[in-house]
């Protein structure tokens, strides 16, 4: 406990106003075996929007979210959290400012649903907070649709209910900037649109979002901003309108796309030629 | 929690009643309370020295020891996040025997009567340490990578003491048999009080990372997400853990499965949170082991079962048991 409470000036000092920079890569570029996975991307994703990572398999967007987030340290380029380069925080200053949903979790020992939960309060231990952590993790846990479960043994729950109990943990850090990987993967259509649709909303109320999505539709329908990667290069990046045309869409993926509109909307339905 | 502890007392007592020849429990408690200055019944001389001068330095040896692994199991379990670490499996243990029996054999006594003790505790230490560097690659430490290891080194650690074994005559076998069967029996007030500040160190230390424990079950990268020093915490917890674990195989030889199958049993009972299952552990393992060594000196009196065959041969089981158990009710553990 008193390691997690060792930086007592670790808190961000404001809540982030609509339009700064929540996370930024610049001219990021990340090597393995001799190989580009990441091959000099720039990206700035700002409080209040969502911006959707998507392409082909092998494309790169794993390691450019982990670059992202700080896991990975780019070989060349910096990447910037707010407006200092993310090698300069701690860790849990790190912890307060961005919060990561990975593609699955596993759990070395079988904590309760509520447990975990409350572990994404882990880096506010010992700072002030307007709220209690009772009322942060019930509302966590109601937003994910997981409430039912709070006693139940994580390890005991389906993958679908995993996947929204980490969303309610990544829900309960509070961090400003989300980190969400696939976070739709395990779940069915009215859970993939609840999710969605709260992400949204934490765009909405002002922080910077980015997801990482396979689903163009889902993409186009709730992202404000899309990032097309191939090869470990930024191919396009814009809202979905501009890029989610069928010449670039069909070249990306290698096979004909056709972009269509839903009847009586003007909304995107993205769909590979048959 | 203070269940375990009245148990534990109630054993204590129990245990130092029953032996060679029987005390009565009261006359237990009446000759506790006359030490602590309380004049209330009456214990014969006799009764008296056998109670301070051999059972009770043996039942306090038996709770440090079993504390010390008891949470140390725990401890490791914790950091390496997964519940079939033990303490021996990293090469504490046999690198603490390797120390034992090597400064048996060779006939070293730098440190005159605490030579063997030293040499056990130092073992435990580096072959722990060595064990670690070996299995860290980019400022990382691969679990998997970890536990393999310490495979290796207590492979080598026993091809070591075998080799140790060969050349040993034979007031030196029984030396080196103590060292690999585990017992309390060599209790004196000596032991207790050198065991004494590693036992607390590491008791009273690795709580405080039970926070940081509960939230490595996560995963190292999660982990870090929630801001955990993961790199830190794993040092941290593993010096401390192989500092116990040293201490107790220095004190008393090795007892296996008792850090395997105490945490085991709190977790079951009473969930995975660190914050209780550390304290709680190694109340238990006190209790298991001074329980253990009871049995041991009363099965076959005159004679003892050496205590650390006995715990494996209730412990092996018994873990076989959980496992099978634990999967079926929880959906296993990942």
């Amino acid at each position: 406990m008193r390691l997690l409470a060792r930086n007592r000036t670790a808190a961000p000092a404001t809540v982030p106003e609509v339009g700064t920079i929540g996370v930024e890569a610049e001219h990021v570029t990340y090597a393995i075996a001799g190989r580009n996975l990441v091959d000099g991307v720039s990206l700035t994703v700002r409080h209040g929007e969502i911006v959707a990572v998507l392409g082909p398999n092998g494309a790169g967007k794993s390691t450019l979210l982990g670059l992202l987030t700080g896991d990975l340290t780019p070989h060349h380029g910096t990447v910037r959290i707010a407006d200092r380069p993310s090698s300069d925080y701690s860790q849990r200053e790190l912890a307060l400012r961005r919060a990561v949903l990975p593609q699955s979790v596993t759990l070395s020992f079988p904590f309760t649903v509520d447990e975990v939960v409350r572990m994404g309060r882990a880096p506010h231990a010992g700072l002030p907070s307007e709220e209690s952590e009772d009322t942060i993790v019930a509302r966590a846990l109601a937003e994910t649709d997981v409430a039912h479960l709070a006693d139940r043994v994580y390890p005991s729950l389906s993958g679908g209910e995993r996947a929204r109990v980490s969303l309610a943990r990544v829900l309960a850090q509070g961090a400003p900037v989300l980190f969400l990987d696939e976070p739709t993967a395990a779940l069915d259509l009215k859970h993939t649109e609840d999710v969605l649709r709260l992400a949204r909303d934490r765009a909405r109320q002002g922080d910077a979002v980015v997801i990482v999505l396979h689903d163009l539709n889902l993409a186009a329908a709730y992202a404000d901003r899309i990032a097309l990667l191939a090869h470990g290069r930024l191919v396009a990046c814009g809202p979905p309108e501009q890029v989610c045309t069928a010449p670039v869409l069909s070249e990306l993926y290698g096979h004909p796309v056709d972009v269509l509109r839903r009847p009586g909307t003007d909304e995107l339905l993205i769909l590979p030629s048959r | 929690m203070p269940t375990l502890v009245l148990l534990l007392l109630a054993t204590s007592i129990v245990s130092a009643g029953m032996g060679a020849f029987d005390i009565p429990s009261d006359q237990v408690l009446s000759s506790v309370l006359r030490h602590l200055g309380l004049d209330v019944g009456h214990v014969s001389d006799a009764n008296e020295a056998v109670l301070w001068n051999i059972r009770f330095p043996r039942i306090v040896l038996g709770i440090m020891v079993g504390a010390c692994l008891g949470c140390a199991g725990a401890a490791m379990q914790g950091v390496f996040g997964n519940p079939l670490a033990e303490p021996g499996v990293i090469g504490v243990s046999s690198g603490a025997a390797l120390g034992a029996v090597g400064a048996i054999v060779l006939g070293v006594s730098t440190f005159g009567s605490w030579t063997v003790t030293a040499f056990a505790f130092a073992g435990g230490l580096i072959t722990t340490l060595f064990v670690y560097l070996l299995s860290r690659s980019d400022g990382r430490t691969e679990v998997v990578t970890l536990v393999l290891t310490g495979i290796a080194i207590n492979a080598l650690a026993g091809a070591a003491i075998g080799l140790f074994t060969f050349v040993a005559d034979d007031a030196e076998l029984r030396s080196i048999t103590f060292w690999n069967l585990g017992s309390v029996g060599g209790a004196s007030w000596k032991i207790i009080g050198a065991l004494a500040p590693f036992a607390l160190i590491g008791l009273l230390v690795l709580p405080r990372y039970a926070r940081a424990l509960d939230i490595m079950a996560l995963g190292e990268r999660g982990a870090r997400h929630l801001g955990v020093d993961t790199e830190r915490v794993r040092i941290v917890v593993v010096v401390l853990s192989a500092t116990l674990v040293g201490a107790a195989v220095a004190a008393a030889g090795v007892i296996t499965f008792v850090g395997l199958v105490v945490p085991h049993i709190i977790r079951l009972i009473a969930g995975p949170r660190h914050r209780l299952l550390l304290p709680a552990s190694a109340v238990l393992g006190a209790l298991v082991t001074v329980g253990a060594d009871l049995a041991a000196r009363t099965v076959a009196m005159p004679k003892e079962v050496p205590l650390g065959v006995l715990t494996a041969l209730i412990g092996a089981p018994f873990f076989l048991w959980l496992l099978r158990r634990t999967r079926s009710r929880q959906g296993g553990w990942a």
